[in-house]
């Protein structure tokens, strides 16, 4: 549990539902596809630590119900994210028409300077499919996203884009353009600090109530 | 009231309940007893909760649902004929689950594309089934005249009239979300087989035929599939669903109430464990109560294992009566509570929480849950009392 890292980044997953956001995030936790996963009921959550140019990050990655009518839910998750997944289903035309919606939500509500990886999923049903990679790079381009295709069935591309997005980050903060200390940023120093801060609060806390019995 | 003339119709329905309502046999004592009890909300010193009986408690809950079709009828703004269920009246097996099953399939064709019933046409084709108008009435006023392309020999076609097409773009919206979800749900439970699956999307879309305005909320298949499995039956899984539902609407994002239930259980905690209010007070921040959404949702209902899930929804329904009403909280109260000093000795965040709860998932031992939640029950009646 106390693992040791130079930076705590917040990701969010989001996208419509049914594209295949727990399945990406299964993957890059487990290293293994998600059989028979639900849809999605409020949030999820997993993490791992990675190591990215030299420097150990640990990803605190939140998983979102993927149906509209949840955004009013999922929306108070977005404080904060420092990156993000916007997924869509290769093979349906409907998810990537919605993802200009999801643009704007994680671009309002999270950080303006939330840094975004586009992933078309299902790559691996290529035969099916209704968006074309040239499309969507294009769309990625004119919206400044990184854009990857994916495919949480074979796990490819999988990593590099949780990878990616990580790596854009710690660049931006060693360039100067993101600053960790700022509020909202969804960047912690590592947790060694962190946790020294939060113990005191808890023995603080049990004395309370020694007192009050 | 339209109650009267609505209970004249229940005799057959009652006929055709009765065989299948054996499963949950009337518990005469405790419904007497509940009843008595009903107004006091935190009364758990009689009738205790014993979830291993086999005379479950459930029993009271699903005796209501039939009985009270008479007097729900307000409670439906669409007019008194919604309100009958239709698959739990008259021959349920027959053209009932035809129709639920016809229907949304019809639909998603267009080439029925803007049809709407007439009384008559209702009267023709559903034959005895008067309640079956149910199905269509609450959109009078979206019907546009009729323009029919009607080759189709279909319950909808053969009506007369048209729906616009509005109404059917809403609807086949709903049948496509409808579709992601049913495909998905519990697949590594033995029950749902293709087959079953199919009786889940008949059921869900029905449903949502009669609630468009609400739509299809993903959740909704997960408060369905535990009375399918429980049932087996196409036309009494809907009914009751549909009397579930009742209550269960307001905790999605259209009904409101889940920050209630957030402030509730901040105050129970509050009041009960003043530790644990600090942590989280200290370590929280504006969502920190969100890793209870899930579990006020759907009734717990992805935080156990099927055979508890069943356990846990017939102790909800029956506490109404016995214990308090608003057992829900309790139980979410009790899952808290019993990892506690887990939550205080890692000094979890809100962020740890969520995350403890999802790996915990069907991993509770939910006797040991149903107990403390009762006592929960108890301590904070006490509480009152002693004030």
């Amino acid at each position: 549990m106390s693992e040791t890292y130079d930076f705590l980044f917040k990701f969010l997953v989001i996208g419509s539902a049914g594209t295949g956001k727990s399945c990406l995030l299964h993957q890059f936790i487990e290293n293994k596809f998600k059989q028979d996963s639900n849809h999605t009921i409020g949030v999820e959550f997993g993490s791992r630590v990675v190591n990215v140019g030299g420097k150990t990050v640990k990803l605190q990655i939140w998983d979102t119900a993927g149906q509209e009518r949840f955004r009013s839910v999922t929306r108070s998750y977005y404080r904060g994210a420092a990156g993000a997944l916007l997924v869509y289903d290769i093979t349906s035309r409907e998810t990537y028409n919605a993802l200009t919606n999801w643009l704007t939500d994680a671009r309002t509500l999270a950080s303006p300077n939330i840094v975004i990886i586009l992933c078309g999923n299902k790559k691996d049903l290529d035969a099916d499919r209704e968006v074309t990679f040239l499309e969507a790079s294009r769309f990625a381009q004119e919206n400044e996203l990184m854009f990857l295709e994916t495919s949480a069935l074979t796990g490819e591309n999988v990593e590099e884009a949780f990878l990616k997005c990580a790596r854009t980050i710690l660049n931006k903060i060693e360039s100067g353009e993101l600053d960790p200390e700022r509020m909202g940023s969804g960047i912690q120093y590592g947790d060694a600090s962190l946790r020294q801060l939060r113990q005191p609060r808890s023995t603080t806390a049990q004395t309370k109530q020694q007192c009050n019995c | 009231m339209a109650t009267e003339t609505e209970k004249d119709k229940t005799p057959d329905r009652e006929e055709v309940r009765a065989p299948d309502t054996d499963t949950f046999k009337a518990c005469e004592p405790e419904d007497a007893q509940g009843t008595s009890v009903a107004s006091s909300t935190i009364d758990t010193s009689e009738a205790p909760l014993t979830i291993e009986s086999d005379e479950s408690p459930s029993a009271i809950e699903m005796e209501e649902i039939p009985m009270a079709k008479g007097s729900v009828i307000s409670w439906d703004r669409k007019g008194p004929l919604a309100l009958a269920s239709p698959p739990a009246s008259g021959p349920p097996m027959g053209e009932a689950v035809a129709v639920a099953g016809g229907l949304p399939v019809l639909e998603l064709r267009l080439e029925d594309e803007g049809e709407k019933p007439s009384p008559e046409g209702t009267e023709s084709v559903l034959s005895e089934e008067p309640e079956m108008e149910s199905l269509f009435p609450q959109f009078d006023s979206l019907a546009v005249a009729a323009e029919m392309k009607n080759e189709a020999a279909s319950p909808v076609s053969s009506i007369g009239t048209t729906y616009s097409q509005e109404l059917l773009d809403m609807y086949t919206i709903n049948l496509h979300r409808i579709e992601k979800d049913v495909q998905r749900c519990d697949r590594n439970y033995w029950y749902f087989t293709p087959a079953n699956l199919e009786k889940l999307r008949n059921i869900m879309c029905s449903y949502i035929w009669q609630h468009l305005d609400i739509g299809y909320v993903q959740g909704m298949c997960d408060l369905l599939a535990p009375l399918l499995v429980i049932l087996d039956d196409e036309a009494m899984a809907f009914s009751c669903f549909t009397e579930l539902m009742k209550r269960m609407n307001q905790n999605f994002p259209h009904g409101g109430a889940m920050d209630t239930h957030f402030a509730n259980m901040r105050s129970l905690i509050q009041i009960l464990d003043s530790e644990l209010f600090e942590l989280m007070h200290q370590n929280g921040d504006y969502t920190h109560f969100y890793f209870c959404y899930r579990w006020f949702l759907l009734d717990f209902k992805r935080e156990l294992v099927y055979d508890d899930v069943f356990a846990v929804w017939e102790t909800i329904w029956a506490a109404k009566y016995t214990s308090s009403g608003h057992f829900v909280l309790f139980i979410a109260l009790a899952l808290v509570e019993l990892y506690r000093d887990i939550i205080l000795e890692n000094n979890m965040d809100f962020t740890d929480i969520i995350k403890f709860f999802n790996e915990m998932a069907e991993h509770h031992n939910i006797k040991q849950v149903l107990t403390l939640a009762r006592d929960l029950v108890c301590k904070v009646q006490t509480l009152i009392e002693n004030k």
